[in-house]
């Protein structure tokens, strides 16, 4: 029974997802669109119910059922919407009509499954090393999603400033669907935890292959895969049940949908919609994904706006927003009502903030952890990123010209948030060194994947 | 394809495969468990129904949870509390009514309580005690 329950529960939130991708993204062949959008629906499904679980438990309680039927009514609403759509069969026309049928070499073939499988086995064997997950897992968001569960119409005490090392005013996506979750099945059953995070792992994978191979080529996209699925620390962090590996995945899920986008034959800015939602749900996951949703709203305006013109931009930006908005509003309330005076960040004055800024040794100190951190990134028994820039130099870029403009934006982008998260570094009130080494590798690891996604966007797409 | 890509694309290939043979190879003789939560969890089920199901207690303990760097399992044992007990609010301070006492070393001396102002309600055998404040 619990099995039937568990698989129900998880399969509301991902047919929702597909769903409303779906509404935005009407086209259905080739079969990789529908692998890409099923990768699509995970996040998209569970931050859709995430948010309507936190609206929910504001209104009622966690503890209401009802919630279960509006998830069911939503469902049948939206399938009932892809019917009709299915009939008329209007909508976006993206390039991804030109599918390489080229075969890939049987290297890349084997490496991947290699890949694929040992990455599997590592996530098993590190989910039963650790049933509870790491850290912060137990510390912050499995206990959070435990408070909302077990707490009924006392569920705010979970922002307690009393506990406020347990980092009260963490968005709510992760520990939302958990309990939800739990709330379908009626108990807190441990492997939820472990699905959603290895839906969420899957998913970021799923996303980087399905989608260079429709903007690139099959090969291209097998490889990224192996390099996603061959750096460890990505795999070790999906097991631990962090926040961060499913916040890579909506930072990913926005670019892989702004490129589509531009790929579009009718720039009607449906993808944009659901590109708004994707970094409005990175928001809701960790607060890092505020600062991403910044640097993108910023560099979508200025590129937009330079290299197209106002009217075009004005258009192409209410959709982005109109994916945005409802999601920030949650946030927004979230972050004035229901934890509104918690300071979890040590509070330093104006002055020390300005010394901090004029002192030279931290920028050094930071540059050099950066350094460091880029060079040895992921875990592997070689640095991954050299490797990456060796291959570039082996095989050299090629653009397409309909892609400029979201490279342009992607690149400024995480030139943002790299320049955003240094200085947060440095000014940080906390022991810089400390800080440094316990979560720049996990920041940077956020980034990860869609640094590949572009990367191999640029990097000449593999023939043969 | 030229020869230098299809070195890049086998080097890129084996040593993602190696980097993740590595870490299966470790994973696989299981020294990442860092605490054994389920038992830890354990030692709490008799305690827990000794409190009430929600509000605020302190904590005690002869390890004291400070920063993460000097003292990781006082910070861990303490955290895992919460994560224990939780919706109960457990707070590390000896300024609430009930305090549950979570020692390292089973037994413990009653002095040390008495000299804080603090009666032993109940001791679970495993280091784990649910305690009050003397009313003055």
């Amino acid at each position: 029974m619990t099995a039937i329950s568990l698989l129900i529960s998880l399969l509301i939130p991902f047919l929702t997802g597909y769903l409303l991708v779906s509404l935005f993204w009407p086209e259905k062949e080739p079969l990789i669109l529908i692998l890409l959008k099923s990768f699509l629906a995970v996040g998209a499904g569970f931050g859709v119910c995430s948010s309507l679980f936190f609206v929910w438990s504001l209104v009622f309680n966690p503890s209401n059922k009802g919630f279960i039927l509006l998830e069911i009514t939503l469902l049948t609403s939206l399938t009932v919407v892809y019917l009709y759509q299915w009939r008329r069969r209007s909508g976006l026309k993206p390039a991804v009509k030109k599918v390489s049928k080229l075969r890939i070499s049987w290297v890349l073939t084997a490496g991947f499954w290699l890949c694929f499988f040992s990455a599997a086995g590592i996530f098993v064997l590190l989910t039963l090393n650790n049933p509870h997950g790491s850290w912060d897992t137990w510390a912050i968001w499995n206990m959070r999603a435990r408070f909302i569960f077990r707490g009924g119409g006392y569920w705010k005490e979970t922002f307690s400033p009393l506990i406020t090392w347990s980092h009260p005013d963490y968005p709510l996506l992760l520990p939302g669907v958990i309990s939800q979750t739990w709330r379908w099945i009626g108990a807190e059953v441990r492997i939820v935890p472990v699905l959603i995070a290895g839906l969420f792992t899957l998913a970021v994978g799923g996303l980087l292959v399905s989608s260079l191979s429709l903007l690139r080529s099959k090969a291209q996209g097998v490889l990224a895969g192996i390099v996603l699925l061959g750096t460890p620390f990505f795999v070790r962090h999906g097991a631990s049940q962090y926040a961060d590996v499913p916040l890579a995945f909506f930072i990913l899920a926005t670019f892989v949908l702004l490129f589509f986008q531009s790929r579009a034959v009718k720039k009607r800015g449906l993808l944009l919609v659901l590109a708004g939602l994707m970094a409005g749900f990175s928001a809701w996951t960790k607060n890092e994904g505020l600062l991403f949703l910044v640097s993108f709203v910023i560099a979508f305006w200025a590129v937009v706006l330079a290299g197209r013109g106002p009217k075009f931009f004005l258009k192409q930006f209410f959709s982005l927003m109109l994916g945005v908005l409802p999601i920030l509003i949650i946030i927004i309330y979230f972050r004035a009502k229901v934890v509104p005076s918690i300071e979890t960040v040590l509070p330093q004055d104006t002055q020390t903030v300005y010394e901090k800024l004029l002192d030279f040794s931290r920028y050094l100190q930071v540059l050099k952890a950066f350094g460091r951190q880029v060079l040895n990134f992921g875990d592997g028994i070689v640095g991954i990123v050299p490797l990456l820039g060796g291959y570039f130099f082996l095989s050299g870029a090629k653009i397409d010209v309909k892609d400029k403009i979201s490279l342009v934006i992607s690149l400024i982008t995480l030139g943002l948030i790299l320049s955003g998260l240094f200085i947060f570094y440095v000014i940080t009130p906390e022991d810089l060194h400390w800080l440094l080494s316990t979560s720049l590798d996990r920041l940077l690891l956020q980034l990860w994947p869609s640094a590949l996604f572009i990367y191999f966007m640029i990097v000449s797409p593999i023939k043969r | 394809m030229k020869k230098g890509e299809k070195v890049g694309i086998a080097l890129l290939v084996l040593f993602a495969l190696l980097s993740n043979f590595q870490l299966l190879y470790k994973a696989s003789k299981f020294d990442f468990q860092f605490i054994n939560i389920d038992e830890y969890e354990n030692r709490f089920e008799n305690l827990k129904k000794a409190l009430p199901s929600r509000g605020v207690v302190g904590y005690m303990t002869d390890r004291e949870p400070v920063e993460i760097s000097q003292d990781v399992i006082a910070l861990a044992a303490y955290y895992l509390i919460q994560y224990s007990l939780t919706p109960l609010i457990v707070v590390n301070s000896l300024e609430h009514n009930l305090i549950i006492g979570n020692f390292f070393e089973t037994e413990v001396n009653g002095k040390i309580l008495e000299d804080k102002g603090l009666i032993l309600v109940k001791d679970f055998d495993n280091g784990v005690m649910l305690i009050k404040r003397q009313n003055k």
